[in-house]
């Protein structure tokens, strides 16, 4: 027997190229991202036993997915955190793996929100099936607006100012610039970020990420298969989920569940945020990312600004590199979840992939950071320390 | 036409009527002697079926705010409010002039909201002038 932490690996992924598709479905879309990443790896949907989804997916997820990808799975998934969804999906298929229920797992994610403008929750409404909607839906919370009370209490607490905010869109710019898909490739300064139209202060229009259509998917498969396939395999080193909403009336905005997940993951690898060059950080906003780096632990609590300003987060320059494909920020977020394309990267430079201008050297580790839902309500994280073999 | 009738949890349907009534009502478990947000029939700190609504003193500091345009060009104020009973909720301030910043006090106040061809009354903050 393998060693278990060595059992399962990602042996191939699939970034979709396209920004704006209105003459797909979203069902065609998550079979192109599919056998795609299944030609990555060397397999093709015949070898394919286990199926994981999120909300993203038509249907009913995995049981519509199934019959129009044309696969009779024996493990199934339907595990929804938002964009956070497909780094569980990663952690859990690995479990399956592991635990004899399948031998190679396929993770999709696919939408068209750009095409369909399918931005907001919808009208204010007391009636839906959601708990807290009769107390907060009448007040016309958007998703910026929630980002936005996010942002102007860290800068009350801790002294975050919006220039540090904006070197965030600044570095995920300049790795954009680098990427042929990127939906905004040309390089943006600080002043850029502010004299753009404030949206909901504190944030700017560039303080928030793109709206595209896309998506993508990951084959996870048994280390005796994952080594002889096209790829080198990568393998989970540590993972960890959490949920962090209102504690009951006890809003805390200064913290999200990336506290927590990452510390299991942390733990699960043996390893701490100095041992890691290379983290895709969701970046839904500026604020998101700013308030992740902190929870996962690459900076205290209240000195993500100074971590993040002056370039820091641009591959070569800081300890850090973020995000070098662009990020949400530039290059795409398809169905409004940045998860997927996070584990695509952080892949691409754990192989080597990565453009040459944006590759960290000698990437040994590489961590995954998603969140779901919204950061000042109610949240999903999940965090993955992936590592070449 | 009156909104509340048509609000299906009924625990949210008390709370809409106390607001109908000037009263902001917030839920204490008669058990554990806790007060929860938002309100929920079963207390989520002892998991007793004890909840009761009884009317909050109205006052609290705000904990952090935002402002933006609506769709239509007018502007709102969101914050999420610090009650003095210890819990926060999100909500509006009204008659914002611009000078309302986090740690400012406020008090509730009750305006006339309409979804759609429903209309209640809407639990707001304004500012106290300091």
């Amino acid at each position: 027997m393998p060693k278990r932490r060595n059992c399962a690996a990602i042996v191939g992924v699939y970034e979709h190229p396209a920004r704006k598709t209105p003459d797909k479905t979203v069902a065609q879309l998550h079979m192109e991202c599919a056998l795609g990443a299944l030609a990555d790896a060397g397999l093709t949907l015949c070898d394919v036993d286990g199926y994981f989804s999120a909300g993203d997916a038509p249907g009913m997820g995995a049981m519509h997915m199934a019959e129009y990808l044309g696969i009779q799975p024996r493990f199934i998934d339907n595990t929804e955190l938002g964009g956070a969804s497909y780094l569980s999906h990663v952690a859990h298929a690995c479990q399956a793996i592991e635990a004899g229920k399948c031998d190679v797992a396929l993770i999709t994610l696919a939408g068209r929100p750009r095409s369909d403008a399918t931005l907001g929750l919808g009208p204010p409404s007391l009636g839906r099936n959601i708990p807290e909607d009769p107390y907060e839906s009448p007040y016309g919370v958007n998703t910026v607006a929630s980002y936005a009370l996010l942002a102007a209490r860290h800068m009350h607490e801790f002294g975050t100012t919006s220039e540090q905010l904006a070197w965030i869109k600044v570095a995920a710019s300049h790795h954009a610039q680098h990427n042929p898909n990127a939906m905004l490739p040309q390089l943006v300064s600080v002043d850029d970020v502010l004299s753009s139209p404030m949206i909901a202060s504190p944030l700017h229009r560039l303080d928030c990420c793109v709206v595209s259509d896309g998506g993508g998917a990951i084959v996870v498969a048994r280390g005796e298969r994952a080594s002889g396939l096209a790829k080198p395999p990568i393998k989970l080193r540590g993972s960890g989920e959490a949920i962090k909403g209102h504690d009951n009336g006890q809003v805390d905005l200064s913290c999200t569940a990336a506290k927590w997940s990452s510390k299991a993951a942390f733990e699960q690898a043996g390893l701490q945020p100095s041992n890691i060059k290379y983290a895709s950080i969701y970046d839904s906003f500026t604020i998101t990312q700013l308030m992740l780096i902190e929870d996962l632990g690459f900076c205290a609590k209240g000195q993500g600004g100074r971590f993040v300003a002056d370039g820091k987060l641009i591959s070569g320059i800081g300890p850090l590199a973020v995000n070098t494909d662009g990020g949400g920020l530039c290059n795409n977020h398809p169905a409004n979840r940045g998860g997927i394309t996070k584990i695509i990267e952080a892949v691409r430079q754990l192989r080597g992939d990565a453009h040459p201008r944006v590759q960290v050297p000698d990437c040994e580790f590489a961590l995954v950071q998603a969140m779901g839902g919204r950061l000042a309500g109610r949240h999903a994280s999940a965090t993955l320390i992936l590592e070449r073999y | 036409m009156n909104g509340i009738d048509n609000i299906p949890d009924p625990l949210a349907r008390l709370f809409y009527e106390g607001a109908q009534q000037g009263r902001l009502l917030l839920p204490r478990c008669a058990d554990c002697g806790k007060t929860h947000w938002y309100p929920r029939p079963i207390c989520p700190h002892c998991w007793k079926a004890n909840v009761s609504l009884a009317p909050a003193v109205g006052g609290g500091t705000v904990y952090s705010l935002t402002r933006f345009r609506q769709q239509d060009g007018s502007s709102r104020t969101l914050a999420y409010i610090q009650l003095q009973e210890g819990i926060t909720l999100l909500s509006r301030i009204v008659e914002d002039d611009g000078t309302v910043t986090i740690g400012h006090r406020v008090h509730v106040t009750f305006i006339h909201q309409e979804v759609g061809r429903e209309a209640f009354s809407l639990p707001c903050f304004r500012a106290l002038k300091s």
